[in-house]
């Protein structure tokens, strides 16, 4: 069930209706119709992971509340592995398994030794990498004594598998969402106004700017060696707006429907596209997975407490297993080592916090200075993305390699003209935004005339609709 | 709540407001003269036939692989055709001939193997929007309510791409190709037939060549076909089912699937009365599409349908 499908509307009215109007004043049984309704959203993926689903949610349950009433710091150390060894393990056998199995069936030839091991058939749950992180980061919450275990099965099942945030994230914290889970939610029509307008924001970016990418972007990839260096140039751009409104849009949708229920996530971008460095771009773009490895591998690491290399070798470690996170793919580890590259010259020379604030805050247009640092860090970030996007690294240079020809001077084959209004569009909304929340948030303050403002609903609801045959799955959804 | 509430409806409204009237009060500048026209000029022709007459149901390969004056000729009986698109959807081409059928006719139905498979082509798609709503509206009358479900989203579709774009191709015609720009309404005879592409050469086929498809029989299609019998049945004319024509080169990834919709026809007492391998002809003998027969694939399906038709007439 996709979040731009008809199926979902139509599941998530139901669930709207009955969760304000018939259990409204009862937060308890609000939560078992959440955990119901996300059983049965993740059932329609594929009801046979179902089981391993509640299973590592039973398991961080159970040694959640282990850890807490351990006698001492020895018990309490053995729960804490036990989960943590099944989560990665369960990610290790499911995501990577085939991956470290053909990689040291690779590397062994390349000694001169044969070896034929078995590779497993195995298909990859939706929204393990996911949900496995939500487990991960209670169980240690609760290790560190940073929160303590929540007794309540159904609460704490809600934490770990609440619809909106289950098979793509944002990846959510005991500290930040349980709480919200076990008191009781008021309606607030604000705030469901907002929600609303953030699900058309988030529609428009997937439906009308990534599908539409997507048709041109695997064209172009899939057949790299015959196209022009201009039309690479087109692709690798195009997948750059591609991800990001398949991505974020995805988040945006997450965020609304989790908002018109009277929860509020954690946010996912802050528009990264207008970074003006590296360092912005990373606490811009997937901010709850960055701020996850921040908080659990980089701090646990040592993070920036000790010497500079101690803390650069930590960052490398991040950005690796990050790129890793992605997929069982080497293109994903060189993407992550591609972008610590690019980042740990800021950290060596102490200048990767520079940017903390938004671009041009409180001015209409950036200044010339800012706007070549937004458009050299675009250009860094879409070379990355070609090594996310190739199918193997070999193509991904030859991607790169072969946009160096007098063929980037004529005109891309691909018409995208329309695309690119859309685009532009996107750009423009996202930057007069750039300062709130998301593309359309208090967007009263913006065009406060109300016909106007319904006008300009409407024409992105029509151009949804307009490219709302041809939709693709969400690209997150594999990782 | 009951703010958000009034505005969503409100709001809602509006939208309805729009596709309806875009649905209704803009016209679709590519379907001028278009060949989903011809629809009017069969039903004209179905309409003025005394009974018994012999009727022609199905999609393109049909409208582009039949001599009915020929078959008339040899049969006296009055022959229509009215083959037009599979993409109308089974269900329209059953329901729209069912209230012309009097007692003593025959109707000879040709499926394309598409429609036998679980997909949209049953209740059809939004080429049969189009026609519905610029180009024959009284053909709304044969639209079911299950199949006004499925439309409704193609319906919607359709009416919003009319708004943005007014010339909107339904009919995924090539504006470089000589023949598609001059396929229009006039390209059919007074007896449903497409005739224009007789005097043109073979076109580049976009075939299906070497495409695997699925190997299971939609039951609902084959359910159709079965209540259609019965009503032709109870009013005393004849059903006669028989198989598109089709390319050889094709023929490999589609042959379980034949083989089961035979099977299955079979077993439900509505059997394919030619062998669907005696319509499978050389790839010479096509013009666009792998169901598209030229001037003479369309001489020899006629001949194998001629002695066919002579031997149920005669029983």
């Amino acid at each position: 069930m996709l979040f731009n499908s008809i199926e979902f509307a139509i599941f998530f009215l139901i669930v709207f209706i009955l969760y304000w109007f018939v259990f409204g004043k009862k937060y308890k049984v609000q939560n078992i119709l959440l955990l119901i309704s996300s059983y049965y959203f993740y059932g329609c993926w594929n009801w046979h992971f179902l089981a391993l689903l509640i299973f590592s949610t039973g398991l961080d349950y159970f040694t959640g509340l282990m850890m807490a009433d351990a006698p001492n710091k020895q018990k309490k150390q053995i729960w804490f592995w036990l989960s943590v060894c099944v989560n990665i393990g369960f990610l290790g056998v499911f995501k990577y398994y085939n991956f470290f199995i053909d990689s040291f069936a690779d590397l062994l030839s390349a000694f001169g030794l044969k070896a034929n091991f078995a590779t497993l058939q195995v298909i990859l749950p939706v929204g393990i990498s996911f949900y496995t992180f939500h487990g991960l980061s209670y169980v240690v919450d609760i290790y560190n004594d940073r929160i303590k275990p929540e007794r309540n099965f159904i609460h704490y099942s809600v934490f770990v598998c609440f619809f909106p945030l289950l098979v793509a994230g944002p990846i959510e914290r005991a500290t930040h969402l349980l709480p919200q889970i076990i008191r009781k939610r008021e309606f607030d029509y604000n705030k469901a106004v907002d929600g609303l307008r953030q699900i058309l924001w988030g529609l428009f970016k997937k439906i009308v700017i990534a599908d539409n990418c997507a048709s041109v972007v695997n064209t172009i990839f899939a057949n790299y060696h015959a196209q022009s260096a201009s039309n690479l140039l087109l692709g690798a751009v195009l997948f750059t707006f591609q991800i990001y409104g398949d991505f974020s849009g995805y988040s945006d949708i997450a965020l609304g429907a989790a908002r018109l229920l009277g929860f509020e996530l954690l946010r996912n971008f802050g528009f990264p596209y207008f970074s003006r460095d590296i360092a912005e771009f990373w606490r811009r773009w997937h901010i709850s997975l960055t701020t996850w490895f921040r908080d659990y591998l980089y701090i646990p690491l040592g993070g920036s407490r000790g010497s500079k290399w101690l803390s650069v070798r930590n960052t490398f470690i991040i950005f690796l297993v990050s790129g890793f996170w992605h997929g069982a793919n080497w293109t994903f580890l060189f993407w992550g080592a591609f972008h610590a590259a690019l980042f740990l010259p800021l950290l060596i020379f102490g200048r990767n916090r520079l940017h903390t604030n938004t671009v041009a805050e409180g001015n209409f247009l950036p200044t010339f200075k800012e706007l070549i640092q937004m458009l050299t860090t675009f250009c860094l970030v879409v070379v990355g993305w070609i090594f996310f996007r190739a199918a193997s690294i070999s193509d991904a240079f030859g991607y790169i390699a072969s946009l160096f020809s007098r063929s980037l001077f004529t005109l891309p084959t691909h018409k995208v003209s329309s695309l690119g209004v859309y685009i532009v569009v996107l750009l423009l909304v996202e930057w007069i935004q750039r300062e709130k929340k998301h593309g359309l948030a208090q967007f009263e303050s913006v065009l406060s005339f109300r016909p106007l403002r319904w006008g300009l609903y409407i024409i992105l609801i029509l151009s949804i609709i307009q490219f709302g045959g041809k939709s693709e799955t969400f690209i997150y959804f594999q990782f | 709540m009951k703010k958000l509430i009034v505005h969503s409806l409100f709001f809602i409204s509006i939208m309805v407001v729009i596709i309806l009237l875009s649905l209704f009060l803009i016209p679709n500048k590519k379907l001028i003269d278009n060949s989903l026209y011809a629809n009017i000029d069969k039903h004209h022709r179905l309409d003025s036939l005394a009974s018994p007459k012999i009727v022609f149901v199905g999609g393109s390969n049909l409208g582009f692989g039949l001599d009915s004056k020929r078959l008339e000729d040899s049969l006296h009986l009055p022959v229509v055709n009215m083959g037009l698109h599979a993409g109308l959807g089974l269900k329209f081409m059953i329901n729209e001939v069912k209230p012309s059928i009097r007692k003593g006719d025959i109707v000879v139905l040709s499926p394309e193997y598409h429609h036998f498979l679980n997909n949209s082509l049953l209740d059809g798609e939004k080429i049969l929007v189009a026609l519905l709503f610029d180009v024959n509206k009284k053909d709304l009358k044969y639209i079911t309510f299950s199949q006004a479900l499925h439309l409704i989203p193609l319906t919607v579709e359709y009416s919003v791409s009319k708004l943005m774009r007014k010339e909107l191709d339904v009919m995924d015609e090539d504006v470089n190709n000589e023949f598609d720009k001059n396929y229009k309404r006039n390209s059919f005879n007074k007896y449903g037939d497409e005739v224009m592409h007789w005097n043109y050469p073979n076109q580049v086929i976009h075939q299906m060549a070497g495409t695997t498809v699925s190997e299971d029989v939609s039951s609902s299609t084959l359910c159709l076909i079965s209540d259609f019998d019965q009503y032709l049945r109870v009013n005393g004319a004849k059903l006669i089912i028989i198989p598109p024509a089709f390319m050889a080169s094709s023929y490999l990834g589609y042959e379980k699937l034949i083989k089961n919709i035979t099977i299955k026809l079979k077993e439900q007492k509505t059997p394919f009365e030619i062998k669907p391998q005696s319509f499978v002809f050389p790839d010479s003998l096509y013009f666009n599409t792998v169901y598209h027969l030229n001037k003479q694939g369309v001489k020899q399906r006629t001949d194998s349908i001629v002695k066919l038709m002579k031997r149920e007439i005669s029983k």
